[in-house]
């Protein structure tokens, strides 16, 4: 086992995709910054900095932040596997990967590996970076009398958001594999096509089904499938967990409210029981079964690369 | 000699046409190989054969194992280049290096800092940036940094001018062939490569036509320059090959003894774009 040259293919798809990875969101944060605080410069954050305090406001902006790099993400990643699977073609490239001491299967399990692990690491990241740059943007518009909170605070906060959400985050794309094996599967045979592909042959599918069922108002196995793959990560159960619906039964995030100035905070404070929550309702037999079909996707794949692609 | 690569049988088909027919040759550590033949001829795919790019039928040990079962095992002891286009083009000069560095156990980094050292290859420099000849001398310079027993190059001056190609080969020669080296190589620029080689191996339609050392190919064939009075008498040897050339006859012979010969004209070893051409169109 060569962990050296694992890396290696690792860096190498960082660096092949650099600009999904780091221009774009560097750009995007940059954006946001530059707006943000010429807003605030221009029009003045008066009646907001008197109704919530910097520490929310704080954890808003991460909150934000995540989600709209999550949707990033998930975007970056389908384009990834669509690409990344059928990318070492290019200009005749596989001949130069196929010299080298390292098999199909490997290559491809690390682009799964690095769409799986890496690539989000690197987008929370950028989570990261966007709530300094709010953390900034917050000293510009608060004082001290309307609570600047510790740069060690602002940071402890940002760890321990960073963590639960991240385990989350995780698991959810582990959820999502077989959807982005399958991209990449595609991608192999097909290369770009592997885009539409991902999505017609499913509703070429679930056609098929509908004609062959003779039954127009039948429901798809095929579409039924799909998506319980998209919605159950979790099982039925979860809504009616009472002992944690009452525990949670205080929160509210509607923060134009006088009693809910704290919102967020309480939010930060109970992330550990809501992700505990989450994790206890996860479908974890579908999910593993989920990730047997994503290595059968790439072994599939890896087989038809070493078999018939020789340039 | 000991025997690094055995073939046995080798046959490919692609759909129904037969590119490869039975082919069996061996490959002999410490000599160089030319392997020759037209476009299409199936030299590729003897090639990939070897290398385990392809499926085929027959027997083929590299090294003591299958290519096609083991080939990125296999790749810790072969270097190839098939085509120097190939370089992952995203990437700089120095981090492709230190890529190599990474992944082959048997690569040697500092080698090819001294080979590109004459260059004008910048190590900064994106590799989409440089052009076919440096890619050409990069390529080169990376394979020949790998401690490998076996050297492949499939038409590895393709699309290059004169000068690269000389260049290429003097590299080659210059800094790789010692130590008893081994490699095959398949060219169209075949004079480029004489002086190169050990043995010659002549593909023809999926068929090995020719397959001898060096030496043997000048004991074995002749060339004959002759007038027209003598051509009569020379066509009675039996020439494989037969042409006019401003006013005289050029005949191409195989075993036939050059004292005979040279009661006919001038007497010559054949070059071997001379004897590939004959042998062509036998």
């Amino acid at each position: 086992m060569n962990i050296k040259a694992d890396i290696a293919i690792v860096k190498k798809e960082l660096i092949e995709h650099k600009g999904s990875l780091f221009t774009a969101p560097a750009i995007l944060v940059a954006l946001f910054f530059v707006l943000v605080t010429f807003q605030t410069l221009l029009l003045g954050f008066e009646d907001f900095n008197h109704v919530v305090p910097f520490h929310e406001v704080f954890i808003m902006a991460f909150v934000a932040s995540m989600a709209f790099f999550s949707i990033y993400m998930l975007i970056t990643l389908f384009f990834y596997y669509a690409d990344a699977f059928s990318a070492d073609r290019k200009n005749n490239g596989l001949l130069f990967w196929k010299s080298l001491p390292i098999s199909d299967l490997r290559i491809l399990l690390l682009k799964l590996l690095t769409g799986t692990l890496v690539i989000p690491l690197i987008i929370l990241c950028w989570v990261v970076v966007s709530s300094v740059a709010s953390y900034f943007i917050g000293l510009i518009n608060y004082n001290e009398f309307s609570g600047v909170i510790a740069p060690w605070t602002a940071l402890s906060t940002l760890l321990q958001l960073f963590a639960y959400l991240a385990v989350a985050l995780v698991i959810v794309l582990l959820w999502l594999a077989p959807f982005y094996a399958w991209v990449a599967m595609l991608s192999v045979f097909f290369k770009k096509w592997a885009i539409a592909l991902a999505f017609v042959i499913p509703l070429v599918l679930i056609a098929v089904e509908e004609i062959f069922s003779f039954d127009a108002f039948q429901t798809s196995f095929v579409a039924d499938f799909i998506s319980q793959r998209f919605k159950g990560i979790v099982d039925h159960s979860i809504a009616s967990d009472a002992a944690f619906n009452s525990r949670m039964s205080d929160m509210d995030f509607e923060f134009d409210s006088d009693n809910d100035l704290r919102g967020a905070v309480i939010f930060l404070e109970r992330l550990p029981d809501m992700l505990w929550h989450f994790i206890s309702h996860v479908r974890w037999i579908s999910l593993l079964g989920g990730l047997a079909v994503s290595g059968l996707f790439v072994y599939i794949g890896s087989e038809y690369r070493r078999r018939f692609i020789q340039g | 000699m000991e025997q690094l690569i055995t073939v046995n049988g080798l046959s490919k088909s692609f759909g129904k046409e037969q590119v490869l027919k039975d082919i069996s040759f061996s490959i002999e550590k410490g000599k160089i190989y030319g392997l020759i033949g037209h476009n299409g001829a199936g030299k590729t795919t003897i090639l990939n054969s070897i290398l385990g790019l392809i499926d085929y039928e027959g027997e083929i040990s590299v090294l003591g194992k299958s290519p096609y079962d083991e080939r990125y095992k296999l790749m810790e002891d072969i270097a190839f280049i098939s085509d120097v286009a190939s370089l992952p083009r995203f990437l700089k000069v120095k981090q492709l290096i230190k890529m190599m560095s990474d992944i082959h156990p048997k690569y040697n980094e500092e080698k090819t800092h001294e080979y590109l050292q004459n260059s004008n290859i910048k190590l900064q420099a994106k590799i989409k940036s440089l052009s076919k000849g440096m890619l050409a001398q990069l390529h080169l310079a990376l394979v020949m940094s790998i401690d490998a027993k076996i050297l492949v190059l499939d038409e590895p001056t393709l699309g290059l001018d004169i000068i690269n190609r000389k260049n290429f080969f003097k590299q080659l020669i210059d800094d790789y062939m010692h130590d008893g080296r081994t490699i095959i190589i398949t060219t169209h620029q075949v004079d480029e490569i004489e002086f190169l080689l050990s043995d010659l191996m002549f593909v023809r339609a999926g068929e090995l036509i020719l397959n001898c050392p060096m030496d043997e190919v000048s004991e074995r064939y002749a060339q004959l320059l002759t007038n027209e009075e003598n051509a009569a008498a020379a066509r009675e040897l039996k020439p494989i090959y037969e042409d006019k050339q401003f006013g005289q006859t050029v005949m191409v012979f195989d075993k036939v003894d050059a004292e005979k010969l040279a009661a006919y004209g001038q007497v010559s070893i054949p070059n071997i774009s001379d004897l590939f051409v004959a042998l062509m169109q036998q």
